[in-house]
């Protein structure tokens, strides 16, 4: 359990510290996601309980529409400003 | 042995999440993304979780960080950009190690810190009680008193059995299409919009010029 609530506090330090790369920016929400899936099926484990990897299926499907999304926003900006700099 | 792995690929998780935060050009920095995400499934494989372990390293490292790099390759981006990124750690850092530290008291005031997740330690701590116990003539050894998941799981050590062992995915399927129908329905309506936003966002317009 400590090592998921590590790697949350990672993707949120790498949020939060690398604001101006929209790329470094969705690679720490893909390692947030990774942390509570992980959660989830740490403790789904833990209880002996079988829900917890129903549920990690959905988060990853969740996970890869948000990626995808992410990534063609970023193509588009792209296009429209010829930098993915967020520096204005 | 197995408590000696699953330390080895916690602490080498973090350790490549972190290199892939802090890496500036985006390239390595998605190769050591692709090393968490190959770390924490072996990670679940170990602690006994096989089917969702084997679909982490399909699903992250077969289609998302392809698509990272698909991205990273199809636009080229200026690396004097990117160099740049270094040097705003230090505008950005105080809100950093604010949020940091109000997360570690939020999340260690609910859950409290304990060394007894961590395998190797809790070995340790396991080697500890059983010889008081057997110091005291009690009968009670077998009762963990720590709730460390990895070593009280039943680790078979073939792995041949591990991955053709069929009544975990059986399980799965079972409460995929019983009583998660719905969510997977959704789930489903969820992708195919994705698929439409992506096709739709990234059309060449034609009409906007600027």
């Amino acid at each position: 359990m400590n090592l998921s609530l590590f790697l949350f506090l990672i993707g949120i330090l790498g949020f939060i510290l690398n604001r101006k790369n929209i790329i470094l920016m969705i690679i720490a929400i893909e390692i947030m996601l990774l942390a509570v899936t992980l959660l989830v099926l740490i403790s789904s484990i833990g209880f002996d309980d079988n829900g917890g990897q129903t549920f990690s299926i959905y988060i990853i499907s969740i996970a890869g529409a948000e990626s995808v999304i992410g990534l063609s926003i970023l193509v588009a900006y792209y296009r429209l400003r010829g930098t993915i700099s967020l520096r204005t | 042995m197995t408590t000696l792995f699953i330390n080895i690929l916690a602490f080498g998780t973090l350790l490549s999440s972190i290199f892939s935060i802090t890496s500036k050009n985006p390239v390595i920095s998605v190769i050591f993304l692709i090393s968490t995400f190959v770390q924490a499934a072996l990670y679940l494989i170990f602690i006994g979780i096989n089917f969702v372990g084997i679909s982490y390293i399909v699903i992250y490292v077969g289609a998302i960080a392809v698509l990272f790099l698909f991205v990273i390759m199809m636009i080229n981006i200026k690396l004097t950009d990117i160099l740049e990124t270094g040097n705003q750690y230090t505008k950005n850092l105080p809100l950093a190690i604010a949020i940091g530290s109000l997360f570690i008291f939020i999340i260690f005031t609910i859950v409290p810190f304990n060394f007894n997740n961590v395998p190797a330690l809790s070995v340790l701590l396991d080697k500890i009680t059983y010889f008081n116990s057997i110091l005291s003539n009690s009968n009670i050894v077998s009762i963990n008193l720590i709730n460390s998941i990895v070593n009280n799981y039943f680790l078979s050590s073939i792995s041949d059995v591990i991955i053709t062992e069929f009544q975990q995915i059986e399980v799965l399927g079972h409460g995929l299409y019983t009583y998660g129908a719905v969510l997977l329905i959704t789930l489903s309506v969820i992708l195919l919009l994705a698929m439409f936003a992506t096709i739709i966002i990234s059309r060449n317009n034609k009409n906007i010029k600027t």
